[in-house]
């Protein structure tokens, strides 16, 4: 018996490291699935709302983490510097402002178990079961 | 000595327990520091600092050309005020719909004399339709919203051969935006009215721009933007310059399309625009293509510019030293991301091709009339930031 709980163990770790990577993920009672170009959208504050019409509460990663160089690097294709220059165009013409920067993941986590428009990305071994998977790039 | 006796036993006590308590203390400490950020996220998330934001943008900048030839202001002495300037934007929401945005910008050509850039009421209806009141932007080109902004334009300087040819970047007035999605096409629709008064300098003195009338689309699909726009005003002298009464009640239209791509590594933009004025002012024809690529921080681009004045033979001959431009202009420069608010853009531009005119360079006529330089060299360095 013990050998078998250790046997799990040891797999389930050997596969969280393999797929180990940024997930984006959503309140329990959210969208259950999002494509990339909607994810990308509301990254960038080209779309304000979910699909289900509720106005969406996205929350980033800390500027320069490794995380959020990864999620821009597969999902809207933007470096720090890029995503720098392209919110200045949007915040310094009145047009919009960056999402909200949460800088751990723990409290990305509770933000997004409370709040039903949240949407956020972690890393995928961070994920349980008070937040869902709704995209991995 | 006493005390010692006392405190000894206690200090034993404490330092035991802690060593036995000391990680379930550690990680009841850590979650509690957890709870308080998120009561403090929870709390930060309607109060004030969540409704009210200040930005702010810098960009200082030092030119010297080969000549007193004047193109963007420079000359043969380093010129480190023009094109400087320090910008703040503040922008306080009244409700959720509704915010009021300003902008000051201090500019060193102005001796860094604050002006208010933008100060306006906006609203946003919730489905897609945005409507603004006050001191806007005149949207007459794909940069024109972030003019100032110079970290977030890929040049040095955008090209003066279009960005300068309508001497006006903000109006009082009225605008309405539409955002919507064509399919896989987003669209901006924008609409404005206004007007404004400036005081264009020595030669024309101050002009009003009556009925500023106008409309811009924007299409973006995946990494293309193309944009076209109409506007359309009436000049008139309002106060006269080295010429007396040069508009009176003059109707003038821009009309200029724009495209660009960007797909993270290659960068082209082009812009082409036209612009009509009743009488001996100029009449213009305008465009550029810049090529850019990103290198990891560097992003080198080139830009090939014109300038042409297209009412050259019906102009009145003693306007012609002054209103008849001729100009091409080339550049080559690179922009650095030192870090991820901070850009150093170096560019050097080589003008030419004045034919006889000044080629658009009011320093570039001596006391004849006569054209002085026929080419120019401008070298330009500018650190831009953002915070």
């Amino acid at each position: 018996m013990k050998l078998l709980a250790k046997v799990a163990l040891a797999a389930a770790l050997i596969s969280g490291v393999a797929q180990a990577g940024v997930v984006v993920i959503a309140n329990p009672n959210g969208p259950d699935a999002l494509s990339k170009a909607q994810v990308s959208k509301l990254y960038l504050g080209k779309s304000k709302k979910l699909p289900n019409g509720a106005k969406a509460r996205v929350i980033e990663q800390a500027t320069g983490s490794f995380i959020r160089g990864e999620f821009h690097a597969s999902v809207t294709g933007k470096s720090d510097s890029q995503l720098q220059a392209y919110w200045s165009r949007l915040v310094f013409t009145g047009k919009g402002k960056p999402p909200k920067t949460i800088g751990s993941a723990s409290l990305i986590k509770s933000q997004v178990a409370s709040h039903a428009n949240a949407i956020a990305y972690i890393d995928s071994s961070e994920v349980d079961d008070s937040v869902k998977v709704v995209f991995t790039p | 000595m006493k005390k010692a006796f006392i405190m000894l036993p206690l200090a034993v006590a404490c330092a035991s327990q802690f060593a036995m308590a000391a990680t379930t203390d550690s990680q009841r400490l850590a979650q509690l520091e957890q709870e308080l950020d998120m009561l403090k996220e929870a709390s930060s998330y309607d109060s004030l600092s969540d409704r009210m934001s200040i930005n702010g943008f810098f960009t200082g900048k030092v030119g010297i050309a080969s000549n007193d030839a004047g193109y963007n202001g420079y000359d043969k002495d380093a010129d480190f005020s023009e094109g400087s300037k320090l910008g703040l934007q503040g922008s306080f929401a009244l409700t959720e719909q509704t915010k009021i945005v300003a902008q000051l910008v201090a500019r060193g050509s102005d001796d860094w004399a604050t002006e208010m850039e933008w100060a306006f009421l906006s609203h946003d209806f919730d489905n897609g339709f945005v409507t603004r009141i006050g001191r806007l932007r005149v949207p007459l080109y794909m940069y024109s919203d972030y003019l100032e902004v110079g970290f977030a334009q890929p040049w040095a300087n955008p090209p003066s051969e279009l960005y300068s040819i309508v001497p006006l970047s903000s109006f009082d007035g009225i605008d309405a935006i539409y955002d919507f999605d064509l399919a896989d096409v987003s669209v901006t629709l924008q609409a404005s009215y206004g007007h404004a008064d400036r005081d264009t300098g020595p030669k024309l003195g101050e002009v009003d721009y009556k009925d500023i009338l106008g409309a811009s689309a924007s299409f973006s699909y995946e990494e293309w933007v193309f944009r076209t726009t109409y506007y359309q005003t009436t000049l008139d002298t309002t106060k006269d310059g080295q010429i007396t009464q040069f508009f009176d009640d003059e109707q003038s239209y821009f009309a200029g399309v724009g495209l660009s791509y960007d797909d993270g590594s290659l960068l082209a933009i082009s812009e082409f625009a036209v612009s009509d004025v009743e009488g001996d002012y100029s009449d213009t024809q305008s465009g550029y293509i810049t090529l850019g690529y990103r290198i990891s921080d560097f992003t080198p681009y080139v830009t090939y510019a014109f300038l042409e004045t297209t009412d050259d033979s019906e102009r009145n001959p003693a306007y012609k030293p002054s209103f008849d431009w001729k100009r091409n202009a080339y550049s080559i420069g690179t922009r650095y991301d030192i870090s991820s608010n901070l850009a150093l853009k170096a560019d050097v531009t080589y003008a030419t091709d004045f034919g006889d005119t000044s080629g658009g360079l009011e320093p570039n006529l001596d006391g004849a009339q006569n054209q002085i330089n026929d080419d120019t060299l401008v070298y330009t360095l500018s650190f831009d930031a953002v915070f």
